[in-house]
């Protein structure tokens, strides 16, 4: 075993936190939105964010390319901004990615949401919360265990995405050359070691956030009567 | 004293059911809306409080106007001067009982305060509950907790929904005192709804009585539960009366409140809430009164009143009568078997004795 890439394991990280930071940002609104909303749109918009469940990561890697080139409307904005192309750019991975890990803070935030009584909301505002005040001081609490799982699951998914990454991304190095497409090169190339040494922080990393998640669980139970 | 009103004029429409209801209620004293489960005794609290809006109508407050919908005015709920308590409580189960109370005393308007959090505490006897978790407190002790937590938003309104009906008789008769304060001690006007007769005439001096959806009657209690429903209806609620009487004295000895009522004087369990001179509302069901038709001697039952039997209303498939009886100026309701009824030859029109239970008196 040799000494593990620390620049992809570095990129990969940095990826994972901002994705996660800026899930939980528009994952909030919108879970809560799609907890409460009674339009008949519901369904469409949910099945929007799901996709990502269920579509190839190539596909999706596909759809995000067509939109990133500076000819298309996206691609062409941030060009004309930054002065740099989605396609290829850490930029572009962090988007690529918030897209592909959206589900996994929008579903355990809603149905977090979704289980916080009416009721208690309501005699929120009938202690003078407004409903954004509501939101921070009732909801959110009682919606602990919800952002927590969006937050480990999001950051998790993101660790781990390949497909999407490979089409979108390419392999600059520390630019868009994450961990999962540095193992996959070491292995191309019989560097056996360096993979090990990536692959093993990796499990022990994800094994172990995963127990902090269960073990928090169990203590940090809110009771509802 | 200066009474305002609060004004309403409501219209919501459901599938199957539409609440329609025109309405004056004086901002003094405790109001009760009464009326059968699905009458729409929620619906309207939640229109007052903003959380449901109306299809049509107006709301003013005295002076302020909370709802026009015509206008396009609809105070939301939380920026209305209200003070509601659920029938669950619903306190915060992430909070302690102290951190619930601290929620409303924060946000309420503290130049108003005419009383602080420590008055609460105490008037309503927190101070050892106050570390506690919600959901490690008893139904009573819920409720109590969330009386006080409202009346710290200082409200100006007080709607109560149903407050009692998650307690068993003992915890009701626990948290019925603290009621009283309300409109009392701390003078805050009160909209009661229920469906409990019992609680109504210990607790509203007007009551509201909504049926299907429409407002069917409204005036002082005892008068217009004897008219409607109570009283003489017999399908409506359960048969008894409602009666006006005074107390006299309270007997410490025997653990009695003395009332006189009519001509008589009848005795309940004690009740120290009511000083000597004032007026009570008493309910009797009309299971728990018998007719005797010469002053009965050598019998427990105390509570004999002298009374006119004014109709008798037989009912059909049934072994009992109901028979409406005078006493002084109120009406009193009594049912019993048919046979005895015929037995003791009982007419309209005739002198009998009332007898009633003491121990009858649920609160």
């Amino acid at each position: 075993m040799t000494l593990p890439d620390l620049s992809a394991l570095w990129l990969t990280f940095r990826l994972a936190f901002l994705v996660t930071l800026i899930l939980l940002i528009i994952g909030t609104p919108l879970a809560w939105w799609l907890a409460n909303t009674k339009t008949r749109l519901k369904p469409v918009v949910e099945a929007i964010v799901a996709l990502p469940l269920v579509l190839p990561p190539t596909v999706l890697g596909f759809y995000l390319l067509i939109v990133f080139n500076p000819n298309a409307a996206i691609g062409g904005f941030w060009l004309s901004v930054t002065g740099d192309t989605l396609a290829f750019s850490f930029a572009g991975l962090v988007i690529a990615s918030v897209v592909y890990s959206l589900p996994f803070a929008i579903q355990p935030l809603q149905s977090a949401f979704e289980s916080v009584a009416e009721g208690v909301m309501e005699a929120a505002a009938s202690l003078r919360a407004s409903p954004l005040d509501a939101f921070f001081t009732v909801a959110a609490p009682l919606s602990v265990r919800g952002f927590l799982t969006a937050a480990v699951l999001s950051f998790a998914h993101t660790l781990g995405e390949f497909g999407v990454v490979l089409m979108v991304g390419g392999a600059i190095p520390g630019e868009t050359r994450v961990v999962s497409i540095a193992i996959y090169e070491q292995v191309e190339t019989l560097r056996y070691g360096e993979a090990h040494a990536l692959s093993l922080i990796l499990l022990a990393f994800s094994f172990a956030v995963l127990m902090f998640v269960y073990v928090f669980n169990r203590r940090h139970r809110v009771h509802v009567h | 004293m200066f009474t305002d009103h609060i004004d309403i004029k409501t219209r919501r429409a459901f599938a199957g059911f539409t609440l329609d209801v025109e309405q004056k209620i004086p901002l003094a004293g405790c109001t009760a809306v009464f009326g059968p489960s699905g009458a729409g005794k929620s619906t309207l609290l939640r229109l007052i409080a903003g959380f449901l809006r109306p299809d049509a109508g107006r709301i003013a407050f005295g002076e302020a106007l909370w709802c026009d919908i015509g206008a396009g005015l609809h105070v939301p709920a939380h920026r209305r001067p209200i003070g509601t308590v659920f029938q669950d409580g619903r306190l915060f189960p992430h909070l302690t009982v102290e951190q619930n109370l601290f929620y409303a005393d924060k946000r309420s308007d503290a130049g108003e305060a005419k009383y602080s959090r420590a008055d609460i505490v105490a008037a309503f006897d927190l101070k050892p509950i106050l570390d506690r978790r919600p959901v490690t407190l008893s139904g009573g002790e819920r409720q109590r907790v969330a009386l006080a937590r409202t009346m710290l938003t200082r409200p100006k309104l007080l709607l109560l929904d149903e407050p009692l009906s998650a307690l068993d008789r003992g915890r009701k008769a626990e948290i019925i005192p603290y009621l009283d304060n309300l409109a009392g001690k701390f003078g805050a006007p009160v909209i009661y709804v229920s469906h409990n007769v019992d609680e109504i005439v210990r607790i509203a001096d007007q009551t509201v009585i909504l049926k299907s959806g429409r407002v069917e009657a409204t005036g002082a209690t005892a008068e217009i539960l004897n008219a409607y429903g109570v009283g003489t209806d017999a399908d409506a609620f359960e048969s008894g009366a409602v009666l006006t009487g005074s107390v006299i004295a309270h007997d410490e000895a025997y653990r009695l409140t003395r009332v006189a009522l009519g001509d008589g004087v009848i005795s309940l369990p004690i009740n120290k809430q009511k000083p000597v001179g004032e007026a009570v509302n008493i309910r009797i069901d009309a299971r728990n009164v018998a007719i005797a038709t010469a002053a009965p001697s050598n019998i427990s039952i105390r509570n004999v009143l002298p009374a006119t039997i004014t109709a008798m209303n037989r009912r059909p498939d049934s072994p009992f009568v109901d028979i409406i009886l005078r006493v002084g100026d109120a009406i009193l309701q009594a049912q019993i078997t048919t046979a005895a009824s015929d037995d003791l030859a009982l007419a309209s029109g005739q002198s009998v004795y009332a007898l009633v239970k003491t121990a009858s008196f649920e609160i």
